[in-house]
């Protein structure tokens, strides 16, 4: 049978590659030789722009060469007299290092070339950066790369800090488990609200931090957050709020006894809540031990429950210790 | 056109999709196979269609198939030899009825008025088949203007007419038998290991839907869906999470299948739960897809298979992949596979007649117009194997469909792409099934949907299941919005015959069929492809014992050309990343670096 | 100037069967050439990346792997093509003729989104024989009957404007490639490939 199909074994696949590597670091060696050689003489021609872009397309971390760069578009740009094409060339690099950053999404020196193409540019398009943005924290939710340009992007582009506050609610919805995007809240939110942050709107941070710890207790990042409200409810003196809370984080440990972050958050409430310390909770049982929370005195119970927590967790015995000496 | 060979290993009738990979197996382990429709198109019942295709096709299953005058082939017999005349089947698709919802609201308009019939051939003079455009209505139409009255263009507002519809035609690609993929699925896993996957490109399913008090519900089943659902209160979050989490537990120790679990009937087990009624119906309808009276164990089962489909590409993703284009296009790409390893297809050719040798007990060659084509094994579906082949042992599924082109999304979720909804039915395992998609699939044009369900038939598949779409939908009027409307549907009934212990066991093999044929099921009503993956798996390790299934296929990269000396091979340019120097090499080519300054 | 993201040609060649479609891809990208009909099998489509001005793209070019020769192309064939290329044999004037059927199945199954500006290539091959039956000029009118096609010359063979033609073929190609929503809101497709290895955790129940 004629035309059958021969295929490369691996070893011949593994030496083709070798052999192609090989050449490209020849002529990586040989370009980059180069380009440094360029660089001493002070050559700033902007035809030494295409072989920058082809070394860094595979490289994003050659911060030498993103220096070269800018010293040869600096030049350019200075014997720009229209703002256009000072804003075209600038467009051409904000083209260049997306395709970089799709890459290498955690190049320093590409998102640092990114944040001073935008300052050199006449009509920067903030909104597209942060479509950027978006669409990197879609792909990855915690690259603290972008959300550092993200910041960068808001106070630069003056974005309007309730969308900023949309955004993060949209992230949270999509996982809750998100460090950054809650600490975005915390963040934004005294930034909105420089005197005390409105009711209506604690009532509805509440909703989103409770959904996410009755779903999952363990979630740290949502007790996190959680104790940064309770700080800004105690701060407005809102106490109808707390004492909603209170009430749901008990039922909440009423389901859950045994689940340490929430008797954690249950014994810091009550601590923070003096007055509340009386009404513990009705029976529960703890340890195995089936207890009267209405006969018990707050104190005991606070007491007890970070004897508990301290013998689950002795590394924290400190700490825990110190909540004790609080009541 | 050439003539074709006259000598194969394998002749398949059918493009069909099981057909199609039994065709693609035996090429990829060198076997001269032959792939014969007698179809102009591509997939047998497994078929996706454009929108005007469809319903020429649908129509013409209505018309009983002419019975072929027996060409005399006797000259092409060998001594000894004997003929068998294919079986006959009556049309798997029966009971059509197109339904063209659209209300042709009279609206002004200044702009001249033209005889529909001839607006509509002008604007799809391109379309192919010409037959049928001149008597656009179905056989039982309701609401369908039929005479050349003036005929309305919609102005200022957004005005279907089913022309509008109709002029996009091309743009829909309608399943027969539509289905979906687990992302874990033996299927999914086939077209991987396989690299038929390089043909393909999915859309993750988006909602999972339930049907509660007259409303549509989203099913909580990831962690972000149950944090975000507005119709369970928070301690009511937690019990679902909590019943998640054991199922989770369950089914990664393996133990999903332990008969322990009691009550033994899950309605009752569900009992014991006490948890919201919401939760309950997501469990019963969409997750574990089974009824009250399923046994705890099945139902667990299924539960386990769902949730670890779940979160494979993202932590909130359903379990499912809707492919893009449909699922039409399966046939094609292993019929493509078989082409590419020396297959032939072809198509608008049919096998009228089999050549038995004298102890009938092998088909030595197959008769396909005038020519004689010598096979040394022979794939067909059930329903063309002459009735003294099968014997008794016959189960007929019967499977009642709608396709629905519909104008708005009735997923709750935003944006909706494509969604999976399922009824449960009393005394019915498999339920009312549902799957809404989006233009995002490339199945229908921006600004329409098109829906599938089906259910088992218990009368007419109109009778089935317009009861459900009337549930979900408003026929079309444009003065209604906020609803959402159908535009159109099609009904039919879809049959298919399997045996009953299909022949992977051979003891149970019908009697009289020739030891070296072997039968094809047509589609059921499942909602995965790992059926047909396991029936033609089994058939094709009964035709070629120890060859390897669907070995992958090598990238173009891999593949040595005759005489070529591989000095062109073209790295990806992952590796060529991956081949640069990372920066200490470079580094140290250069004097110690300066600046960063400039920050 | 277009967005700097790698982009992908989807590139198929149509033809009646022999006029050299496989010999052509070959020849371009493997720089080889078999006189022996169908010599390899198991090559579904080729890759190369080239240069179209500074950007770099990658081919991919599809055979019809032998099924037009029983009209078995099915419409999955044609899908997202992004040119198609249309080749017959100047010593055969029965394929050249075929070129209307070619060119029109191809607008119906791949109903691509724009028909009148649709990129195609037609390439004249074989004109390393002696025994030519379509003149230029002839293919030449055709071509521009249609809409301007370009039209070249060819020889698999001898490497005669092979490399000019498929040149030609990324540059309009790519030309077509509309700037696509940078940002979609939905998310894009998913591509099964054998080292995805799904999220460990699984559901994130």
């Amino acid at each position: 049978m004629h035309g059958r199909l021969k295929v490369r074994s691996p070893e011949e696949q593994q030496e083709l590659v070798r052999k192609e590597k090989e050449k490209k670091l020849h002529s990586f060696q040989k370009a980059w030789g180069h380009l440094v050689d360029q660089r001493a003489k002070g050559n700033l021609s902007s035809e030494l722009l295409v072989p920058t872009e082809s070394l860094l397309t595979n490289v994003s971390d050659l911060y030498s060469l993103w220096n070269y760069r800018r010293e040869i578009l600096l030049n350019d740009l200075a014997s720009c007299d229209e703002d256009g094409k000072k804003d075209a060339i600038c467009h051409y690099e904000l083209c260049f290092t997306e395709s970089c950053l799709l890459r290498d999404p955690k190049s320093y020196s590409t998102w640092h070339h990114r944040r001073w193409t935008l300052l050199q540019m006449v009509h920067p398009d903030w909104q597209k950066e942060l479509g950027l943005c978006d669409q990197a924290l879609r792909m990855d939710e915690r690259n603290f790369h972008c959300w550092g340009y993200r910041r960068f992007v808001v106070e630069k582009g003056s974005v309007p800090l309730d969308s900023e506050l949309a955004f993060s609610t949209k992230l949270i919805k999509e996982n809750f488990s998100n460090y950054s995007s809650w600490h975005y809240r915390t963040t934004l939110l005294p930034l909105l609200f420089p005197q005390a942050i409105p009711e209506a709107q604690i009532q509805e941070e509440l909703k989103l931090v409770l959904n996410a710890v009755f779903t999952d207790p363990n979630d740290q990042s949502a007790w996190f957050y959680s104790q940064f409200l309770v700080d800004q409810i105690r701060k407005a003196d809102y106490t109808e709020v707390m004492r909603k809370l209170v009430e749901n984080v008990k039922e909440l440990w009423e389901e859950e006894p045994e689940n340490a972050w929430v008797l954690h958050a249950y014994v810091k409430l009550l601590l923070t809540n003096r007055d509340l310390l009386d009404t513990v909770g009705k029976e529960f049982i703890m340890d195995g031990i089936k207890m009267d929370g209405i006969k018990m005195d707050g104190k005991e119970f606070v007491s007890i429950a970070v004897g508990k927590l301290s013998a689950q967790d002795p590394l924290r015995s400190g700490y825990y210790h110190s909540l004790k000496s609080q009541i | 056109m050439e003539d074709l060979p006259t000598e194969f290993d394998l002749v398949v009738l059918g493009t069909g999709l099981p057909e199609s990979i039994i065709a693609a197996a035996a090429s990829r382990v060198d076997k001269a196979v032959l792939q014969l429709d007698s179809n102009a198109f591509y997939g047998r019942d497994w078929a996706g269609f454009r929108l005007q295709d469809l319903r020429d096709f649908l129509r013409s299953c209505e018309v009983p198939a002419a019975d072929v005058d027996a060409r005399d082939v006797s000259h092409l017999l060998q001594a000894g030899e004997c003929l068998v005349t294919l079986g006959r089947p009556t049309n798997s698709i029966s009971n059509v009825e197109e339904v063209i919802y659209i209300k042709d609201d009279v609206v002004e308009t200044d702009i001249a008025p033209q005889p529909r019939q001839e607006r509509y051939r002008r604007r799809s003079e391109r379309h192919t088949s010409g037959s049928s455009t001149g008597s656009s209505t179905g056989p039982s139409p309701v609401n369908t203007p039929v005479d050349d009255e003036a005929f309305p263009l919609p102005v200022g507002r957004k005005q279907f007419t089913f022309d509008d519809v109709l002029l996009q035609s091309r743009k829909f690609s309608l399943d027969l038998a539509p289905k979906l993929f687990w992302t874990t699925d033996a299927f999914v896993n086939l077209l991987k290991t396989s690299n038929i996957s390089r043909y393909t490109s999915f859309r993750l399913v988006h909602s999972v839907a339930t049907f509660l008090d007259g409303r549509i519900v989203e099913v909580p089943f990831s962690r972000s869906a149950i944090s975000n659902h507005t119709d369970l209160s928070a301690l009511d979050k937690r019990k679902v999470m909590k019943f998640m989490q054991a199922c989770m537990e369950r089914a990664a120790n393996g133990d999903a299948n332990a008969a322990d679990l009691t009550p033994a009937r899950f309605g009752d087990y569900l009992d014991t739960l006490k948890i919201p009624i919401l939760t309950r119906r997501s469990i019963v309808n969409a997750i574990a897809m089974c009824t009250e009276d399923t046994s705890t164990a099945k139902a667990f089962t299924r539960i386990s298979r769902f949730l670890l489909a779940c979160g494979y590409y993202d932590k909130s993703s359903s379990p499912f992949l809707f492919s893009i284009f449909g699922c039409g296009e399966y046939p094609q790409y292993f019929a493509r596979i078989s082409a590419v390893f020396g297959g032939i297809q072809c198509l608008n050719r049919g096998v009228e007649v089999f050549v038995l040798d004298s102890t009938k007990s092998q088909v030595v060659a197959v008769i396909t117009g005038a020519s004689r084509i010598a096979c040394k094994r022979l794939v067909i579906p059930v329903e063309y194997a002459p009735v003294e082949w099968l014997g008794g042992g016959l189960t007929e599924r019967n499977i009642s469909r709608a396709i629905l082109i519909t104008d708005t999304s009735i997923f709750p979720k935003r944006p909706s792409d494509v969604g999976f909804m399922r009824f449960a039915k009393d005394g019915d395992e498999l339920g009312v099934m549902l799957i809404e998609a989006s233009y995002v699939t490339e199945i229908c044009p921006n600004g329409y949907f098109v829906v599938y369900l089906w259910t088992t038939a218990v009368t007419t598949a109109r009778a089935d299941l317009e009861p459900y779409v009337m549930k979900l939908f408003e026929p079309y009027r444009a003065d209604r919005t906020g609803v959402a409307k159908v535009l159109w549907a099609s009904f039919f009934n879809h049959k298919s015959i399997r045996l009953a212990t299909r022949d992977a066991d051979q003891s149970n093999r019908p009697t009289q069929l020739p030891a070296n044929v072997k039968l094809v099921s047509g589609p059921s009503g499942s909602l995965d492809y790992e059926d047909v993956l396991k029936e033609s798996e089994e058939l094709f390790a009964m035709l070629y014992p120890g060859e390897v299934f669907l070995p992958r296929v090598p990238d173009p990269e891999e593949i040595i050309m005759d005489g070529c000396d591989g000095s062109t091979v073209a790295a990806s340019p992952e590796e060529e990343a991956a081949t640069a120097p990372s920066q200490p090499e470079a580094s140290a080519l250069i004097p110690a670096n300066d600046e960063e300054g400039d920050e | 100037m277009a967005s700097r993201k790698k982009v992908l040609l989807k590139v198929i060649i149509l033809g009646d069967s022999g006029v050299g479609k496989t010999s052509l891809m070959n020849q371009y990208v493997n720089k080889k050439f078999s006189n022996q009909y169908k010599a390899t099998i198991g090559a579904d489509f080729l890759t190369k990346e080239v240069a179209v001005d500074d950007r770099l793209v990658t081919m991919q070019i599809w055979d019809t792997a032998g099924q037009e020769r029983f009209q078995s192309l099915g419409v999955a064939f044609y899908r997202g093509a992004d040119c198609c290329v249309l080749v017959f044999d100047v010593n055969n004037a029965q394929s050249f003729k075929s070129l209307d059927s070619w060119r029109d199945e191809f607008l119906i199954q791949a109903s691509p989104r724009d028909p009148e500006n649709f990129p195609f290539v037609v390439l004249g091959n074989k004109i390393d024989l002696d025994t030519r039956a379509v003149t230029t000029a002839r293919a030449q009118s055709w071509c521009q009957s249609k809409g301007n096609i370009p039209y070249f010359e060819t020889s698999a063979k001898e490497n005669i404007n092979v490399e000019q033609a498929f040149q030609t073929i990324a540059r309009n190609a790519l030309a077509q490639e509309s700037e696509a929503d940078l940002y979609p809101e939905f998310p894009d497709q998913i591509k099964i490939t054998a080292d995805h290895k799904g999220k460990s955790d699984g559901c994130a129940c």
